[in-house]
Order: structure tokens, then C-alpha cells, then sequence
């Protein structure tokens, strides 16, 4: 009798706990509100006619444009490749990005106290007079640092990111961030920022002749991608539809051809595809650069299936109701690699 | 609920499954932009830049600037600098005429074109200190607008969205200083300016307004090509359109500017050049413009070369052409294989069939072998070339042409005739030449020969006296040298002096890694702060130690030897110990000890191994005796002999040889202690021991796991065999129970070793089930009955070692 009513108990016990399961799992299933993204990253902003459909016809809501880099040159911090506008006419909302090469932080330390909010003034007056001039009225309110700080620039970095919060109250600071400070956050900190943009690319080094895809292979993101907890800030995700041929000869890395894909790999009369490689079949010069008999060019490109598989991997780590995502980077080379409405579908996996 | 069970079990599982951490190997990085940030050379990649082959590019022979000697107060000769010299020249020997003293020309290079950002040394500067003590301020006030000028457009760079503006406030000073220059020479500079940032402001009418005004008429002068060069540049090279007149007037400003020279054969466009040339009619012109195209050729370009020289012979910038392919040959030949750097013979042992990279390794070789000799063609096609202009003797530069087919000439192997044309240059050479030619001679030198001699040394020493002074006016110096003493230190080691390479190369700034490669040694010890040792460990021998040794008390050591050996790391007390523990390793203990039993506290002040203290009590706390033994302690750390200095070590083989007499003295009744104390200094010389640091200065806890090697020192090493040896040899000379006991008990510890080691070499998981048994069963008749203290260890060994002690 006292067994019977003991499993009784247990039972009611467990039904209830399948309950909050599944009541979790529903909560869990709400749809997400995904935003629409590209990155641009080139130096010149001007849309092709098939960019600009893709925006209009995949609903691009948002545009994460480069504007300038930060460098230490000759004893000064300076931006350096401004972005050269010639037709800043485009319907997506603009978000400011700011690459910040981490030799300006390492001197940032060896300055003066006000040489920090010096440079946090001066960036943010920058990317003020692009939207005066150019970005008139659809600048969102946030702003993008992007930057590969490591454990000695992360002090400076953070200031310099709280430098620009403060001038910049009213907008959301939010911040790329490579696999490696996502996972090891431990290592690299966590940004003072509000949201954080996490590029899903470069899981392994492209110099490596064994590699498979250092783009993107989803064993090695995986590695990176498990945390035992979220990360501490909301996580955008930023997925490559960029490819490149590397370069290898007699085995060593030699150099990176950037945008090359397969189709036109497959198109150069003195490439063979064997292997994993396409195999220089005569001495030729292409793109600039003498290539011998031999030589090999591992084309990494990620398929429309690897593409979803990424956006499947990573969907999984998200966690708020609202997210950015974006693919790396809107150029006609790239987007003809896929059909534009598969592309569109990716952002789908994220609801 | 059965079906609930299963449903939580599931969910459980993917829960653990999603959020279990895993190890990661790899580190991600930064993307770059794809326009102008990726690296686009393999080179500069792998940070070889220190190691490239000997430049002989362009700028190795001709001068842009203006260099100086060492004490930097003496300019060069400039006519026996460079056929092609600089405009800077030009300005320095203009500000000379007008100034009302003498300054030497060095001050005044400073002020104009360095000292950035140095604002004391700037107005502490000779130059500086002359305009301010004139009457006439308008020439420092010059100066002072000129660097203004030169930062003018970093610091607008912050303040506008366009790439190249400057401040417009810039334009409206430079324009009233103009107006109310009191001089010729002042109006010429400030309108120069004013050019400048005409230029950099695209701003046409200023350009065309000013240049008219104070440039068209005036004569032939660096100031008026540069205004020009600024007025006809205006709106970019790439983008223009060119007819015979814009396209003469780049070949012209190519020809006078040698400051934008690089500029405009790097932006005139191939296409352009290719259509224009039919255009132009002088043979001059034709042979500038094909040269200009040929410096874009990124491969062999021999017919345009040819033609470049035929079309016009006088062409003094051919050498840019000939100096551009060898740098070109060299890229392609690997340079660092003809220097022996980098194997050109297959290895001694090649991948076989079975091997994983065989079809990469073979295919590879086959390409390497194949593209080297049609590059060795190539330059034998250049270098008979360079001859025939040599012959034809219409260059005016034909001293660049004998050390061009000297480095031929040494590329391909035929060193009398790299002499012959070394010997054929003029003995006033320029220094970037007579550093190019010291080091042609060096590597011709070195490279011959089976054995190098002290007049081969001498010669080298020599060169280095002399290359200091050029270290100013020579691109790269350090990383040039470096590459040269490199060279040499291979070569001491392939002819069988290893302990002077290994010297040699310590003098260099060359990183480890690719000191490494150049060496040939794999540096795995990098517990050691210094090469020296750590070479002469990994690559070295006993032999090459004692020669070391040998060398350092030479008596009547030659200035290069003396040079050698001036190392503030080198010393005697640690060469001592390596060799007493290259004795160690073939069981040479009496020589162990002979080679450190000379050495007092004194001789050891110096020592490089910081450490180590000097002849400090052992703490037995941190570190087991090394006559007893622990084969079950865990803890790494505590296996170096932290305080095992070499006063310690003589200690140590004091008391093994006191042993060893015991053992070998007749009618010992405690022979089999002895002999187990013996066995166990050779255990705690393993690496599994907690002495490994007499045998071997550095350990890592992967070591066994990594290695690769079979030899017989890593069968002692790793494998105990010789342990397990002296272990058999206690048991099998003793009557001592527990001596019996203890020593078969670590023979069979040392068999568990040795399978652990070969499980290892096979790459194969250790199985403790099937590796880790104590067989003990070898030992069993010598055991005898009395097995309670072996049952007792093997059940729990935790006793083993403070019994061990007490015997």
C-alpha cells in the first residue's frame, strides 16, 4: 500500500515536471523577430543594380558599413581608407562601423590621459560628418566598433568603449566578436557594450595546408560555439558568403586570392581540379601573380548546404527575442554564388 | 510513465550534450578587407623577412636619399654613392648656399626630412639654430610652415570625410606667406608648397595658376620637375587619359624625379604603357617605356629586357630591370637551398609508399626540381645578357653589371667566374656595393672547401670591421648580416665545427625559429636561455662539447676568435655540466665526474642557468635523493633538480662512484646495496625519475608522447632499459631479502616503462590492463620465498619509497 502510494506520488511528481518541459519548450518555440542584415565592406559605396535588388528583394533592413579604420601611423592616430561615397542612396538603415587596429590601443597606453577620450571624441566626430554629408537620415542609432583585441589591448579597448557609450548615451554601442573572445570570454573579457556581433568565420588557419575550409567547417565552429553559459550580452550573428582561393606552393602558403569562387576556378583553362585543390597546369600569371606548374589554390567557399548548416549552429546559441543577422559581405562576386532567394531563407532558420 | 522516463532521459541527454565544454585547438582572427589589407606575400606572412635571400634589388644600388656614415656627421661621397642620385641632395646643397655659416649637410637632412614630433631636437638642430640667428626670419618661418604643412593633412584627416583634404586655412597661409616672400629661393619653396597641397586638394586652377606664375619659366630644377610632377599628376595616373605629350611627361619626371619614380612606374598603367609605346618615337622613350612595363612583369621577361637594352643601350635604369629579375630568380629559386639553408637533395629519408603524404611529397619534389632548372636557364639567359652588355660597354653603370653576373655566377654554381667578375670591379666602390661585394666574397669564400681555415676567418672578420660603417647607408643591414653569419655557422656545421656555428649563430638577431631552419636543429630545449646550449644539447655531441671547450682555452685566440667567444651567456661551468652529461648518457659516470670534479663556487658566478643557485645545500623537500628513489611520485614539479647545481651533481657522482668501488670490492657482504643505490641513480636519471635533470636539463610532461625517436639514449631514457639493467644486476648479486625484493620489484616497474614507451613510439593508447602488469614473474626463482614486503607493494606501493630509504 505505502509502495503503491509512493509511486503514485512519484509519478504525479513527474508528470508535473514534464509539464514545465513542455511549457518551457513552447515558451522556447515563440517566433523570434529577425533583422535582415548585410555587412559593406568595401572602400568604395556605390550599389550595383543586382545589390540593390537583393536588399529591396530579400528585405535588407540594415547595413553594417566599414567607414573608416583607426591606425598608428608615423607617430599618430589617424583614420585611415575612409569610406569614398559616390551614392549613398540606398533604403536600408545604415549602422557606422569603425575598425580599430589593436597597435592603436597598444600606444593608446603610453599616451596621456586624454589622448582615450581624445580618440573617442574624434572617431564619433568622424562618423558624425558621414551622416551629415552622406547618411542623412537613415543612420540607425547604433554604432559598430569592430576589433581583434587580445588579452594586453583589452584594458584600453574597454575604456575606449565606455569613452564612446558616454558620448554616445542614446545609441546602442555594439561590437564584433571573433569565435575566439567568445568562447575564452575568461581570457579576452566581455565587452562593455550592448550587443555583440559574433563572425562565424575563420574557424581555422587558411596558411594551413591540411585544412579543409578555414572559412567555415562546423566541426571546428562547433568547438568554439559550446559555452557552458550564454554570453553575457545579446549575441547578433554574422555568417560569410565571402569566398577565397589560397595559395600554396610545394605544400607552404603563399598567398590569398580574395573573391575567387569554384565557378571560376573552374573557368581558368590552366587550373584542374584534383582533390581538394585545383592544380596550376602551366606557368601563368593571374591576378598580378606568376604561378608555376603545380602550384595549388584551395578555393574556400561555403555551400548553400554548409551555409545553412552555419545558420542552424548558431541559431541555437541565441537566445533573446530580437536579433541582427547579417552576412559577410553584400557584393555581386558573392551573392552570385547562391541563388538570392536561398539566401534570403537563411534568415529564416533564425526564428 | 514509462514513456515520461524515456522522455527525460532524452532531454537530459541533449541538455549535457549542448552545454558540456569542449577543448578547442584552434584560434580564430580577424577578418581583413579584402581591397588593401590582405597580406600579399607568403614572406611577409611567415615574418621571413629576416631571413630572405641577400638583396640585390634596386634600392640596394641606387639612392633615393641622402645616407650617411656611421658616425653620421660625414655624408658619403656623392658620386661615389650612386649614378642615380637623390633630389635630397639637390635641396640640401640649395639651403647650404643661402644659409650665413657653414652646416653640415647631416643637420640640415635632419631637420628637413626627419625629427618628426621632436620638437627640442628640432629647434636644438645646427640647421635650425642657423636660420634663427639670421636676420632674415623668413627662412626658419619657412621651415616651421613646411612641417606644418607635411602634418597638415593627417590631422585634417579627423575633421573630413573626403580621403586627401587638407585644412583650407593651410592654402590661405601658404598663399599670404607667398605674396610677402622677400625672396627668390622663398617664393620658389612656399609656391612649392602650395603646389603640394594643390595637388593633395585636386584643386586644378591653384595648380595651374601657380605653376605658371612661378615654375614655367624658371630652369631646370628638383623644385620645378616635383611642381610639375604635382600639376600633371592632378587628378590620378590610373584614371586620365594620355596622349604622346602627358605620356612624355611621366617618362620625363621618370627619368629627373627620383623620389616619385616608384610611384609613377607603379601607377602608370600596364595597358597604357603597351599602347603608348607605339606612340612614342625616340628610341629613348620607347626603351624607357618598355622598361617601365617589364617592372610590372611578375614573370620571366626576358625579350622585353632584351629589348629595353637593344632599343636604347645608354638606358641608365636598365640595372633596375636586371636587379628586379634575380630578386625574381631568387623568390622563385629559394635562395636559402643554393645557401644551404633549405635541402636541394631529398632527405635521407623520403616518404614511402605507405607514408600518408607520399603522392604530395613526390609531386611536390617533382615541380621543385623541374621549375629550379628552368629558373637556373633563366638566369644563365640574363647573365649572358649582362656579358654581352659588359662587352658592348655602352651602360654607363657596367660596374653594377660584373656584380650582377658575380651573383650569377654564385647562383649557378660557377665560382671562379663570380670571382673573376668580383675582381673586375673598381676599387672605389660605393658602400652598398662594397657591402654587396664583402658579402659575395663571404659566401664564395665559405662555400668551397672541405674544412675553413684562419685565413678564411680572418678575411670574414675583416669584412665585418669594415661592413659597420656602411650600416647607415645600407638597406636592411642587420637582416643582410645576420643572413651572412647564418650562412657561415651552416657551413662550420656541415664541415664538422659545430661548436663554432653554434657560436656564430648565437651573434645573430636571427628569431629562434628560423635560427632553428637555418641550423637545421629542431630546439626543443627551451628551458635553456641561451642557444649555445641549447644547440649543442639538441644537435650537438660530447665531442663537440669537449671541442667547445678546447676552443676556450686556446691560447693565442685570433681577433675573430676572441670575437667568438665574447658571449655573456658562454661560460665554463655549464659547458662542464653538459659534458659530464654527455657521459651520463652512455654510462660514463667516472667521466661525468672527471669533467665536473675541477669546478669550485667560484668558477660558477657566472653562470647562465638563472635558476640555478650555486652550490646550495639539496632540498630534500623539492627534490628526492637522487641514490634513493620514488617511482610513484606524481608530482613534476619536483622532479627538477631545482637545486641541483653542478657543486651538487659532483656530490652526487662522489657518492655513486663511492658505491661502485663498494660494489666491486671483494668480499663485500652489503654488495647488494650498493648496487640497488647504483640502480637507482640510473632510475632517477630516466624521465621518469625525479634527478632526469643530470641526464637531460628540461622535461615536459608530453615528451614521451612527442617523441619520435628510438634511439639507445631514449631507450634508457624513456624505456628504464638500463635501469631495469642494474635493477637485474642488484637482484642477482645480493643475498638480502628485502634488497631482492626491492629490486625486483623496480626491474619489473622498469618493464611496465618500457611497454608504456614503445606504446608510445606506436602511437598506440597505454592500456593499463595491458601494459601496466607488474610481472614480477621473471624474477620469481631469484626472489625466493620471502615475497610479504612484494605482495605488500604490489597490493599498495605507498610504502615502497620510505623503505627505500632506510636500506
Amino acid at each position: 500500500m505505502l509502495i503503491q502510494l509512493a509511486l503514485k506520488l512519484q509519478m504525479k511528481a513527474l508528470n508535473w515536471l514534464f509539464l514545465g518541459i513542455m511549457l518551457c519548450t513552447i515558451a522556447a518555440c515563440k517566433e523570434r523577430t529577425v533583422v535582415r542584415s548585410m555587412y559593406w565592406w568595401r572602400t568604395h559605396f556605390t550599389l550595383s543594380q543586382t545589390e540593390q535588388n537583393f536588399l529591396e528583394n530579400q528585405q535588407i533592413k540594415r547595413l553594417y558599413v566599414r567607414l573608416f579604420d583607426v591606425d598608428w601611423v608615423d607617430g599618430e592616430i589617424i583614420p585611415i581608407g575612409k569610406l569614398q561615397v559616390q551614392n549613398p542612396h540606398v533604403a536600408s538603415e545604415i549602422v557606422p562601423v569603425v575598425y580599430i587596429k589593436n597597435r592603436v590601443l597598444q600606444q593608446l597606453k603610453s599616451q596621456n590621459a586624454d589622448a582615450l577620450p581624445q580618440l573617442a571624441e574624434q572617431i564619433d566626430g568622424l562618423i558624425e560628418r558621414y551622416q551629415k554629408v552622406y547618411f542623412k537620415t537613415n543612420f540607425a542609432h547604433e554604432i559598430q566598433i569592430d576589433c581583434d583585441w587580445g588579452v594586453k589591448e583589452q584594458e584600453q579597448y574597454f575604456l575606449l568603449l565606455k569613452a564612446l557609450k558616454k558620448r554616445q548615451v542614446h545609441r546602442t554601442i555594439s561590437v564584433t566578436l571573433r569565435l575566439f573572445p567568445y568562447k575564452n570570454a575568461h581570457l579576452t573579457g566581455v565587452p562593455p557594450a550592448d550587443r555583440a556581433m559574433l563572425m562565424l568565420y575563420h574557424v581555422a588557419k587558411f596558411t594551413d595546408y591540411n585544412a579543409k575550409n578555414s572559412i567555415y567547417n562546423s566541426n571546428d565552429a562547433a568547438a568554439y560555439l559550446r559555452r557552458a553559459s550564454p554570453y553575457p550580452i545579446p549575441v547578433d550573428i554574422a555568417l560569410p558568403v565571402f569566398s577565397w582561393g589560397v595559395l600554396f606552393r610545394y605544400g607552404k602558403f603563399e598567398q590569398l586570392f580574395n573573391g575567387l569562387g569554384h565557378e571560376e576556378a573552374n573557368r581558368l583553362g590552366f587550373l584542374k581540379r584534383q582533390g581538394g585543390f585545383y592544380r596550376v597546369q602551366q606557368d601563368t600569371v593571374f591576378r598580378g601573380t606568376f604561378l608555376r606548374i603545380g602550384d595549388e589554390i584551395r578555393v574556400e567557399q561555403l555551400s548553400e548546404e554548409e551555409l545553412f548548416t552555419a545558420a542552424n549552429q548558431t541559431a541555437k546559441i541565441l537566445g533573446q527575442s530580437q536579433t541582427h543577422i547579417s552576412l559577410f559581405h553584400l557584393d555581386d562576386t558573392f551573392l552570385n554564388h547562391y541563388p538570392h532567394a536561398s539566401l534570403g531563407k537563411i534568415f529564416d532558420t533564425f526564428r | 510513465m514509462h514513456r515520461l522516463v524515456k522522455y527525460l532521459i532524452l532531454f537530459v541527454s541533449i541538455f549535457t550534450t549542448l552545454v558540456s565544454p569542449v577543448n578547442v585547438g584552434a584560434c580564430g582572427f580577424d577578418i581583413e578587407n579584402r581591397t588593401y589589407r590582405f597580406w600579399l606575400f607568403g614572406s611577409d606572412v611567415d615574418k621571413l623577412e629576416a631571413l630572405r635571400p641577400y638583396r640585390l634589388d634596386y634600392d640596394s644600388f641606387t639612392s633615393e636619399g641622402v645616407r650617411w656614415t656611421q658616425d653620421e656627421s660625414k655624408e658619403v661621397d656623392e658620386a661615389a654613392f650612386t649614378p642615380l642620385s637623390g633630389i635630397q641632395w639637390e635641396n640640401i646643397r640649395q639651403w647650404q648656399k643661402v644659409l650665413p655659416r657653414p652646416v653640415e649637410g647631416w643637420a640640415i637632412f635632419q631637420a628637413l626630412y626627419k625629427l618628426e614630433g621632436n620638437e627640442a631636437a628640432f629647434e636644438e638642430n645646427d640647421f635650425v639654430q642657423a636660420l634663427k640667428g639670421m636676420s632674415e626670419k623668413g627662412f626658419y618661418n619657412y621651415l616651421k610652415f613646411a612641417k606644418k604643412a607635411e602634418k597638415g593633412a593627417s590631422i585634417y584627416a579627423w575633421e573630413t570625410v573626403e580621403p586627401t583634404q587638407i585644412r583650407p586655412n593651410l592654402l590661405m597661409e601658404a598663399e599670404e606667406a607667398l605674396s610677402k616672400a622677400p625672396n627668390g629661393f622663398l617664393k620658389q619653396r612656399y609656391a612649392f608648397q602650395l603646389m603640394r597641397l594643390g595637388h593633395y586638394q585636386n584643386d586644378k586652377t591653384l595648380l595651374n595658376r601657380i605653376y605658371h606664375q612661378y615654375f614655367a619659366s624658371a630652369p631646370d630644377s628638383w623644385l620645378k620637375n616635383s611642381a610639375f610632377f604635382f600639376k600633371t599628376v592632378g587628378v590620378g595616373m590610373e584614371e586620365r587619359k594620355y596622349d604622346q605629350s602627358t605620356f612624355g611627361h611621366y617618362l620625363m619626371l621618370f627619368d629627373k624625379l627620383s623620389d616619385k619614380r616608384t610611384l609613377i612606374a607603379r601607377k602608370l598603367p600596364k595597358s597604357i604603357l603597351d599602347s603608348m609605346f607605339s606612340q612614342v618615337k625616340s628610341p629613348k622613350e620607347k626603351s624607357l617605356t618598355r622598361l617601365i612595363a617589364t617592372l610590372k612583369e611578375p614573370a620571366r621577361a626576358f625579350g622585353q629586357i632584351q629589348e629595353t637594352y637593344q632599343l636604347y643601350p645608354q638606358n641608365r635604369f636598365l640595372p633596375m630591370l636586371f636587379a628586379r629579375e634575380l630578386n625574381k630568380i631568387e623568390d622563385w629559386l629559394l635562395t636559402s637551398q643554393v645557401t644551404g639553408f633549405e635541402a636541394t637533395e631529398l632527405p635521407a629519408n623520403p616518404p614511402n609508399y605507405s607514408d600518408e603524404n607520399y603522392n604530395s611529397f613526390w609531386q611536390n619534389w617533382r615541380n621543385k626540381v623541374r621549375n629550379r632548372a628552368i629558373d637556373l636557364r633563366y638566369l644563365q639567359q640574363l647573365h649572358d645578357l649582362a656579358e654581352q652588355i659588359i662587352e658592348d660597354n655602352k651602360q654607363p653603370d657596367v660596374g653594377f653589371y660584373h656584380l650582377f653576373t658575380a651573383h650569377a655566377d654564385f647562383l649557378l654554381g660557377n665560382q671562379i667566374g663570380a670571382n673573376e667578375h668580383l675582381g673586375k670591379l673598381s676599387t672605389s666602390l660605393s658602400p652598398t656595393r662594397r657591402f654587396q661585394k664583402g658579402i659575395l666574397q663571404t659566401l664564395l669564400n665559405f662555400g668551397q672547401g672541405q674544412a675553413i681555415n684562419s685565413n678564411q676567418e680572418h678575411n670574414l672578420y675583416q669584412f665585418m670591421q669594415d661592413a659597420v660603417q656602411f650600416r647607415p647607408q645600407v638597406m636592411d643591414f642587420d637582416a643582410q648580416f645576420d643572413n651572412l653569419l647564418m650562412y657561415v655557422a651552416n657551413q662550420y656545421k656541415q664541415k664538422g665545427m659545430f661548436h663554432k656555428a653554434i657560436l656564430l649563430q648565437a651573434k645573430t638577431q636571427v628569431p629562434v625559429s628560423k635560427a632553428e631552419d637555418a641550423m637545421g636543429v629542431d630546439w626543443q630545449n627551451t628551458y635553456y636561455p641561451n642557444r649555445i646550449w641549447s644547440y649543442l644539447q639538441d644537435a650537438g655531441s660530447e665531442k663537440d662539447a669537449v671541442a667547445l671547450l678546447k676552443f676556450m682555452h686556446k691560447e693565442d685566440k685570433s681577433d675573430f676568435e676572441k670575437f667568438l667567444l665574447n658571449q655573456k651567456m658562454l661560460n665554463e661551468g655549464d659547458l662542464l655540466e653538459i659534458i659530464a652529461q654527455f657521459r651520463l648518457r652512455r654510462d660514463d659516470v667516472e667521466g661525468a665526474y672527471r669533467a665536473v670534479s675541477s669546478l669550485q663556487k667560484s668558477n660558477l658566478e657566472k653562470r647562465s642557468m638563472m635558476w640555478l643557485s650555486t652550490g646550495e645545500a639539496l632540498n630534500d623537500s623539492l627534490n628526492a635523493a637522487p641514490l634513493d628513489v620514488n617511482p610513484f611520485q606524481v608530482n613534476t614539479s619536483k622532479r627538477v633538480l631545482r637545486d641541483g647545481s653542478i657543486l651538487y651533481l659532483k656530490d652526487v657522482l662522489g657518492q655513486y662512484l663511492k658505491y661502485k668501488k663498494d660494489a666491486e670490492a671483494e668480499g663485500n657482504g652489503d654488495k647488494g646495496r650498493a648496487l640497488l643505490k647504483m640502480a637507482n641513480f640510473q632510475y632517477n636519471l630516466t624521465y621518469h625519475g625525479n634527478s632526469w635533470r643530470v641526464n637531460r636539463s628540461w622535461r615536459s610532461v608530453n615528451d614521451m608522447l612527442n617523441n619520435t625517436q628510438n634511439t639507445s639514449f631514449e631507450q634508457d631514457y624513456f624505456g628504464a632499459a638500463r635501469a631495469k639493467r642494474y635493477y637485474e644486476n642488484a637482484l642477482a648479486n645480493t643475498q638480502n631479502s628485502q634488497i631482492k625484493q626491492i629490486a625486483a620489484f623496480m626491474a619489473a616497474h622498469c618493464a611496465q616503462l618500457m611497454r608504456q614507451y614503445q606504446a608510445a613510439l606506436a602511437s598506440q593508447n597505454w592500456t593499463p590492463e595491458r601494459d601496466g602488469r607488474l610481472d614480477l614473474s621473471p624474477y620469481q626463482r631469484q626472489i625466493g620465498t620471502d615475497t610479504a614486503l612484494l605482495d605488500k607493494w604490489v597490493k599498495d606501493c605507498s610504502g615502497l619509497a620510505d623503505f627505500m630509504k632506510r636500506i
